[in-house]
């Protein structure tokens, strides 16, 4: 025994890159030439020399399958089987390539049948990549056991590479080319034939991009145009879809065409699951009513469903959109190269001059190896009396053929010929077949001489054929290309219109179209604007958009945003949806404020807490909307949000607090700073005292204070004197033991109404004109007989006039 | 990979155990442990990964040399009825050597040279053929080499710019469609540099290239092609004499030749074999090859195995496109 030493990091190294190689050169790639892998190429000439050729009977499969194992490709029976059934799958291939008879799978994912029930025989597509083959114009090399030989490239007639495209994973690299139209593609190559220096851009006024078999539609042209220019791009594949309206009044969409390379019953299935898992909703029923006519997947919608929003959500969470990253990797000269398509096209021109120059030289060689044979019979026919008797009078072939060639010149070969010649052919016809044939023969070679001393001439050639191959094949684009129009999203199906938002005192909220209330003259006692509970009235109204935001604060200086769209839409009697389930509250907490906002362009938020700082921070920093929310303002322990106010940035500001205090002081006074910072002092509180309202001050108003046990005046705005910030503030109200402390403060104009709620449920509702205007430093007027309850609340009632 | 059936089966065979703690390099029921794989190339893959099973779980294995690699033949040649087991291609190439150089006889400085004789001739040119191969595949023109060499190309010519473009001159004569730039002057040399283009080949002559190794290596195997004199080269087989219009062309007709009559047959799967044929080329220890795993620098093992087995794929890809020529065998 011998024992060598080998380094371990060697082995790994020639190891592992021979395997590597080989699977990029001979196995994941196809070939830029041709657009096949080995084991491709090795069925479809396997299937050509079994003589499965179109026009002929289909053959077994396993026959097939057979002879590539034993003459081209020794590796496993599945992995050639499975290669050919895809060469015959009209859903994997735009031009199928291979013809099958029986069960080859279905774009549900199902598998073909076992090869020994299918039969195939080759495309008539697949008859032009072959064509001309054995016409020594591609190299042949042995096989592996070397008792055969195997073409390294096929002819190829059709720009295989980029109509059908490939996928293939080699190692450390992958290749993913999307099938093209073969009309389009060629019109490029003409424009290439035409213009040798004809750009990627000039040529995409020609190829519009990808085609799919599986049609379906792209997406934006930005990823189409970067694959083309430089091999590499991602493209996004969407479905067909229509929305058809049932005639019972409900709407379902219509999938017609699912993206390439996507498996239709799995589609289905995760759409079901989306739907029970309530990520999409609104759908009702899914059906697949596809048959052997085409695919129909009908997803039925329950009624009032918006179909555009459904179908949208479907782009969003399922397969129905899908991108395709494009990675134009080939083998171009035994080297894998990522190209765009324009170095594509050209390579196979060449391609395509290569054969038809060796075509050429080997059809001349033929004619001329003919013509030399008919020389000789010419020459036969010319003493033909000397050469029979000649040929009778010799005594065996040999010594006939010795003599021609002795005595008239001839070579062996058309010796050979004269021998061969039948009777026949002595007839007078058949002597003037001899002459034409042989002045046609040479003017066949000069034709073919000429063809291989001008480029010009093998140009119209690749020419005629190639339009020769779009007469035959070429067909309408399947794949629609569409636009981007941007980020589409749900606004994009929605109108704009203005909608009046409402509030409840308790946290309902709703929207209707503003055209909804009728207009009425000032004066007219007003339309509720929602129905509420006994106890509940509207506390907030806005009018804004559907494309407005609202934004939400809560008391926890958390901020949510909603499209005003998001707001469920309800009669106008209806109470609408409670917000914390509209909005993704934690334990405890509530909104203290909704502000509807239409840009974030200008102005300022200025937000209060119950510990009297104040934090103003420009709008535009609330722009970037979250599904989470985010924080608005860093409070302290225990600290709350108030409220939140939209300013100008040069307003007053009142604050309130519960033992009736407030003050007022310029915003200019409040630097605005960042979007999580804390807040700055606004009021110096005592111990136990509470911010209960903030106000941004507005001109002929007046505050209304008013004490938990019902007591309360109006005082003018502008008793109260403009301060610093962050002193102790002024006496807002003068507490007693009678009163109480304060609940809240409130900005009032005279015909606002005022509501007031006891503990327990009691409500008064008032005009605030009613309550009488005494100075800040009073204690006001009995408003309300709250027996032992005490107020809770109080707020403006919004309706709309 | 520990999941593996197979490895299981593996890690039970050995009886050492698995992982810190368990494993103990003293239970190991057999000091030789070899691995034996189909000599294609999804053989080489699983070998890779069987090494690295080894190296990155049982490093022990390897450290007390117990690692081995089975050298199954490559090929089985029949030449009437006697049939031989050819380890690999260098012994393939050898017996092709003393197969042609039965047959035919070379006209070498004027004489015929045959038989034991010529066999280093014959190697001197299969290297040569192989190394304008290397040069090939790299997009140098080999008629441009060829050329060059037949100038005797020298340092000294690229210091004389008159010599230069005379020589220049004589090589678009000779090699019609050459694309030549103008000669930059090169001063770290003092010489001067020229790009020869021919479609896709380029080729820069200057210093760095003479200085290079395996243009070094190519003058001197070009020193013995010479012998053969001025094309067309005559050689003499049992048909009379035929003439070579290249030393491609007598390379490949010279071993076209010794092939002719020969059934070679290329070894894949082990399965390929009978048991006894399987016994006699690789199992049998007292004739059998075996090639034992060492560790050398255990910093670029280490190295090797996180590029090719990691989970990055960029460092495995920059690996493979920069050693991308160097691959022996490639199956297709």
């Amino acid at each position: 025994m011998s024992k060598v030493p080998i380094n371990i990091e060697e082995e790994m190294k020639v190891s592992y890159l021979d395997y590597a190689m080989s699977v990029i050169i001979g196995r994941a790639l196809p070939e830029v030439r041709d657009g096949l892998k080995p084991v491709q190429r090795r069925i479809l000439y396997a299937m050509f020399r079994e003589g499965l050729l179109p026009n002929k009977k289909y053959s077994k499969s396993a026959g097939v399958v057979g002879e590539v194992l034993k003459k081209y490709h020794p590796h496993g029976d599945t992995a050639v089987y499975d290669a050919m059934v895809r060469l015959a799958q009209d859903f994997n291939l735009r031009y199928t390539l291979v013809d099958g008879q029986g069960n080859f799978g279905s774009i549900d994912g199902d598998r073909a049948a076992a090869y020994r029930y299918t039969e195939a025989r080759l495309a008539k597509i697949a008859e032009e990549l072959l064509m001309d083959i054995d016409k020594e114009t591609v190299d042949f090399i042995p096989n592996f056991d070397e008792t055969t030989v195997e073409p390294t490239v096929l002819p190829s007639r059709i720009p295989n590479l980029i109509i059908n495209g490939a996928a293939g994973i080699a190692v450390g690299m992958a290749t993913n080319i999307p099938p093209h139209n073969l009309g389009e593609i060629i019109d490029g190559l003409m424009l290439l034939l035409k213009d040798k220096n004809t750009t990627n851009k000039e040529l995409m006024t020609v190829v519009k991009g990808p085609d799919f078999p599986t049609g379906g539609m792209i997406y934006g042209t930005a990823g189409i145009k970067s694959a083309i220019e430089t091999g590499r791009g991602i493209i996004k594949i969407r479905a067909k879809a229509r929305i058809e309206r049932e005639h019972r009044g409900g709407e379902n969409i219509i999938v017609t065409e699912v993206p390439y390379q996507v498996n239709k019953a799995r589609l289905i299935e995760k759409i079901a699951e989306l739907v029970r898992e309530k990520k999409i909703e609104g759908v009702s029923d899914l059906r697949d009513e596809s048959d052997r006519d085409g695919i129909r997947i009908v997803i039925e919608l329950k009624r009032g469903e918006m179909a555009e929003v459904v179908l949208n959500n479907l782009y969003k969470h399922t397969q129905m959109e899908n991108t395709f990253g494009i990675i134009m990797l080939a083998i171009v000269g035994g080297k894998p190269e990522v190209n765009g398509l324009r170095k594509i096209l050209v390579l196979f021109l060449q391609h395509r001059r290569d054969v038809i120059l060796k075509r050429t030289r080997y059809e001349l060689r033929k004619a001329e190896e003919r013509a030399h044979i008919l020389e000789g019979l010419k020459i036969a026919l010319d003493h033909l009396d000397a050469i029979i008797a000649m040929i009778r009078a010799s005594k065996n072939p040999a010594e006939a053929k010795e003599g021609l060639i002795a005595n008239y010149a001839l070579t062996e070969i058309q010796s050979q010929a004269i021998l061969d010649m039948k009777l026949q052919r002595l007839t007078g016809l058949e002597q003037d077949k001899i002459i034409t044939e042989y002045t046609e023969t040479l003017r066949e070679m000069e034709r073919l001489k000429s063809i291989l001393g001008s480029d010009a001439l093998v140009s119209q050639i690749i020419k005629d054929e190639l339009l020769e191959i779009k007469e035959k094949y070429a067909d309408e684009r399947k794949t629609e290309i569409v636009e981007d129009t941007g980020e589409i999203s749900i606004e994009d199906l929605i109108t704009e219109e203005e909608m009046v938002i409402t509030v409840s005192h308790t946290g309902y909220i709703k929207r209707n179209p503003l055209s909804a209330y009728r207009s009425q003259r000032r004066g007219g006692k007003g339309m509720t604007g929602m129905e509420t509970k006994e106890e509940d009235f509207v506390a907030q109204l806005f009018i804004g958009s559907t494309h407005d935001y609202l934004l939400f604060f809560s008391n926890l200086g958390r901020l949510y945003w909603l499209k005003i769209y998001q707001i469920p839409e309800a009669g106008r009697a209806a109470k609408g949806k409670a917000m914390i389930n509209l909005l993704q509250l934690s334990e405890g907490e509530r909104i203290s404020t909704a502000l509807p906002v239409r840009d974030f362009k200008d102005g300022y938020l200025v937000m209060f807490t119950k510990d009297g700082t104040v934090k103003k921070t420009a709008l535009t920093a609330y722009s970037n909307p979250r599904g989470k929310g985010i924080i608005a303002i860093t409070l302290e322990d225990k600290d709350e949000l108030i409220a939140v106010r939209r300013t100008t940035g040069t307003n007053d500001l009142i604050i309130g607090t519960r033992n009736g205090l407030s003050i007022k002081f310029n915003e200019e006074d409040v630097r605005d700073v960042g979007r999580s910072a804390k807040g700055v002092r606004g009021i110096r509180l005592v111990k136990g005292d509470e911010v209960v309202a903030a106000e941004v001050a507005e001109e002929k108003t007046a505050i209304l204070t008013v004490a938990e046990n019902g007591f309360g005046k109006r005082t003018r705005i502008e008793d109260y004197p403009l301060q610093g910030r962050g002193g102790k503030g002024v006496i807002s109200i003068k507490l007693t033991e009678k009163g109480g402390k304060v609940t809240g403060l409130l900005q009032v104009r005279d015909e606002d109404e005022v509501v007031m709620i006891a503990g327990g449920g009691k409500l008064i509702r008032t005009t605030a004109q009613n309550i009488s205007i005494h100075g800040r430093n009073t204690q006001g007027v009995k408003l309300m007989d709250t027996a032992d309850e005490k107020i809770v609340s109080l707020a403006k009632v919004v309706e709309k006039d | 990979m520990l999941g593996s059936e197979e490895i299981r089966i593996l890690i039970t065979a050995l009886g050492t155990g698995i992982g810190a703690g368990d494993f103990d390099i003293l239970k190991t029921r057999y000091h030789k442990i070899i691995l034996m794989t189909d000599a294609d190339v999804d053989g080489a893959h699983i070998r890779t990964l069987l090494l690295t099973f080894f190296y990155r779980q049982m490093p022990q294995v390897i450290e007390q040399g117990y690692l081995y690699i089975a050298q199954p033949p490559l090929f089985k040649v029949k030449k009437g009825k006697t049939e031989k087991y050819i380890q690999n291609e260098a012994e393939m190439q050898s017996m092709l050597f003393e197969l042609a150089a039965e047959d035919i006889a070379i006209s070498i400085k004027g004489q015929e040279i045959k038989g034991k004789a010529l066999i280093p001739f014959l190697k001197k040119l299969s290297s040569y053929e192989k190394l304008m191969e290397w040069f090939e595949r790299r997009r140098k023109d080999p008629k441009v080499l060829r050329f060059l060499l037949e100038e005797g190309i020298n340092k000294d010519m690229l210091k004389d710019r008159e010599g230069l473009k005379a020589l220049i001159e004589r090589m678009t004569t000779k090699i019609p469609g050459l694309a030549i730039e103008n000669l930059i002057i090169d001063e770290e040399h003092g010489a001067f540099r020229v790009e020869i283009r021919k479609q896709n080949y380029k080729l820069v002559l200057d210093m760095n290239l003479l200085v290079s190794p395996e243009f070094r290596e190519l003058e001197n195997l070009h020193s013995f092609i010479k012998d053969l004199g001025k094309v067309p080269y005559r050689i003499t087989t049992k048909d009379g004499h035929k003439d070579m219009g290249s030393t491609t062309e007598l390379y490949s007709y010279v071993f076209e030749a010794a092939r002719k009559g020969l059934s070679i047959q290329r070894y894949k799967g082990l399965g390929e074999m009978n048991p006894q044929q399987l016994w006699e080329t690789t199992m049998d220890s007292e004739k059998r090859t075996l090639l034992q795993v060492t560790v050398e620098d255990s910093v670029q093992a280490d190295e090797i195995f996180t590029i090719l087995m990691g989970d990055q794929v960029e460092p495995r890809k920059d690996f493979i496109v920069k050693h991308a020529l160097e691959a022996r065998n490639i199956d297709i």
